[in-house]
Order: structure tokens, then C-alpha cells, then sequence
């Protein structure tokens, strides 16, 4: 139904990210929100999902590589991409798709996540969560499939 | 404001009501307790909306603050504990509190997750501040057409006059700060006796907004 993910690099955010991708960015203190609430829903069922890696930097680009692990279980890496010199996708896609399949190696097409085509409004930190949310739901449907991101 | 790391605290209140004759007396007197006394209180527009989510015989309720005055401001969803009341020994009624900053998508995902709006509010007045008390004067108004901000009708000619003050703990010193800024606002805002009553009163549950006095 819905999914609440910390990161790292935004420590005083909270990301409640829904089915339909729709963010919804708080301080950390909605935390304390949602267990007042939890007798609403019902109990979590599957462990959670930790995403814990390194990050590197090449000229205007970081570069993430990330062990997804489901409780104790490795799932799969992640790998993120980032143009830290553009604010919006159209500008830079096609500079960092190249950047990404050099650095990887690989000749499979990149998917484009339908959110980040959709306009021309700047990339926001609730977009790569969105993005995360839309990778662990597919590793839980399918365990063996392993995901980049860009 | 003193607060965990959770971001919950405790937060002592007094509701009174003020007389529109009354109003500016208030208002004189407490720009002359206040810090900011220059400027004379800030002013506050805000749209306050009641959510409220079932699961079977249990209910909670949420509340969403919007500032009409910022609108590229964040929102805030607050949720407050039960307001505790009928300790003798305590001047004030306390409750816990926490509250979150809010990107603009929160109305939408609070629908999605299943709470329903059941009460929407606009409350304008003047904020003013003296360590750690805040002191709002108010009046509510409901608005006609949830589209149309200016068709909004005031519930009554009085003022709502609501002091707080957060604390770490319930056993904090901030209950005295609040009983003795309290004093120093008497005669003007009506604080009727409801210790006594067995229920108290509520000012139009529908709009969720409980209004309760405590004497000091």
C-alpha cells in the first residue's frame, strides 16, 4: 500500500511513497505519526529492504553502488547514476545513459521510469525515492531480478 | 520547544473566548507582555482540515494545517493525543503532541490512505510569543465553498483565545509559566468553570474543534 523510506543523504526526511508512486516528502517526526496509527493497517509482512553502498565521483557525476538486502537476504545491486550539474532530465539523458552504459559495460536498453518523462519540471530527491520503491516492489515480486537505476 | 527526538512532546492548553469589545484591550495588553511588542503580534491566515480514519469501533483523527499567507510554505499534519482534563491538581489541559512538515502532496495521500475529510476550517488572527507560551486570538470561519476562500462566514463575533506551551514531560514547569502568563491576561478572556461538569462542552464537533476553559 504505501512505503516509508529514509535515506542517508536527506537525514531529517521522511519519503512515504504510494502504490501509484505519488511522494509525499516530511521531517522525520511523521514517523511518530504513523505509529500512533498503525492500528489502522495491517502489520507489515515482509522484512525491510536496506540499500547500503559506496559513493563515487566522476566530474559532475556520483555514482552509487548499492547491496540491496531483504532482511539478511542479498537481493541484488543497484546502481545510481547521478548528474549533479542538471536540474532536469531532458537536458542530460542522453549524456548519462552513455556515461552508464560505458561504466557498466552493458547493451542493455535502459528503461526510462515513466515519471521522470512525463515533464520537464526540475528532478526531485522525491523522484529517485519513488524510483527505489518502484525497484524493491519489483524485487519483491521477483527475487532474482536485479535493477539500475540512473 | 523542548522535544524528543521523535518528535513528540506535550502541550499544555487554555481555551478562553474574548467579547469583540473586549478584543482590543486584549490585544493591548498582550503586545505589552509579548516579545515582538513592536510590531505588534504577526497574523496568521491559516486553513485548518480534520481528517479522520475508522477501523472498526477505533478513530483517530489528524489534522492538516495549511498557511494562506505562505502558500509555497510547507504543510503541517499535526496529531494530538487526548486532552487530558479533571486533574485538580494541574491548571491546564494537556495532550500530546507531534507534528510534521508536509510536502503539498499530503492532502492527496491521506485520502489514498484512507482518511476521510470530515471538517475544514479557516482561522485568522495574531500570534504572539513570550518564552516559551504562545498566545493565538482567533476567529474560525467556515467556508461555504472549499474553492472559494472568500465566501467564508465567521462561526460567531467572538475571539477564540488559545495559549499553549510544549513540554518534554508531563510533570514540566512550562504548566506554571502558562498558568501565570494566564493571570496576567484576566479579566478578559471568559474561562467558565467545566471541571465541574461532568462532560465538557463542544463547540460544534462537526468542525472538530473542542472548546474548553479551565479556571485557574
Amino acid at each position: 500500500m504505501a512505503n516509508v523510506i529514509h535515506s542517508s543523504e536527506y537525514p531529517r526526511s521522511t519519503f512515504l511513497i504510494l502504490d501509484n508512486l505519488q511522494c509525499l516528502v516530511a521531517e522525520n517526526s511523521l514517523d511518530t505519526i504513523l505509529s500512533h496509527l498503525k492500528q489502522f493497517y495491517p502489520p507489515r509482512k515482509q522484512p525491510r529492504i536496506e540499500v547500503k553502498g559506496k559513493i563515487y565521483l566522476a566530474k559532475q557525476y556520483a555514482i552509487k553502488f548499492g547491496a540491496i538486502s531483504m532482511g539478511s537476504v542479498n537481493k541484488g545491486i543497484v546502481v545510481e547514476v547521478e548528474d549533479k550539474d542538471q536540474s532536469r532530465v531532458s537536458q542530460c539523458w542522453s549524456e548519462l545513459t552513455a556515461f552508464t552504459k560505458g561504466l557498466l559495460d552493458s547493451s542493455q536498453p535502459m528503461d526510462v521510469p515513466m515519471f521522470a518523462r512525463q515533464s520537464d519540471r526540475p528532478y526531485l530527491p522525491s523522484d529517485s525515492m519513488s524510483h527505489y520503491a518502484f525497484i524493491f516492489e519489483q524485487l519483491r515480486k521477483t527475487p532474482s531480478v536485479t535493477g539500475a537505476i540512473k | 520547544m523542548a522535544t524528543k527526538p521523535s518528535g513528540q512532546s506535550y502541550e499544555y492548553v487554555l481555551y478562553g473566548s474574548v467579547s469583540p469589545a473586549n478584543h482590543a484591550a486584549l490585544l493591548h495588553r498582550l503586545r505589552g507582555l509579548c516579545t515582538g511588542a513592536t510590531t505588534g503580534g504577526s497574523t496568521f491566515t491559516d486553513r485548518e482540515i480534520t481528517y479522520k480514519i475508522e477501523a472498526g469501533a477505533a478513530s483517530s483523527k489528524v489534522k492538516v494545517r495549511q498557511s494562506l499567507d505562505a502558500p509555497d510554505a510547507p504543510w503541517l499534519l499535526v496529531y494530538h493525543g487526548q486532552l487530558e482534563l479533571g486533574d485538580s491538581s494541574r491548571a491546564a489541559g494537556v495532550r500530546t503532541v507531534v507534528s510534521a512538515a508536509c510536502s503539498h502532496t499530503l492532502t492527496d495521500c491521506l485520502s489514498y490512505l484512507g482518511f476521510m475529510p470530515i471538517g475544514e476550517l479557516v482561522l485568522k488572527g495574531q500570534v504572539f510569543r513570550k518564552g516559551g507560551v504562545k498566545v493565538l486570538v482567533f476567529t474560525m470561519y467556515q467556508p461555504s465553498d472549499v474553492t472559494d476562500l472568500d465566501s467564508i462566514q465567521p462561526f460567531s463575533q467572538n475571539y477564540l483565545v488559545e495559549l499553549t506551551a510544549f513540554a518534554s514531560s508531563s510533570q514540566d514547569r512550562a504548566i506554571d509559566e502558562l498558568r501565570n502568563f494566564a493571570e496576567y491576561l484576566k479579566p478578559y478572556p471568559t474561562l467558565p468553570d467545566v471541571l465541574k461538569m461532568s462532560n465538557p462542552p463542544l463547540w460544534r464537533e462537526s468542525e472538530c474543534v473542542l472548546v474548553v476553559a479551565v479556571t485557574l
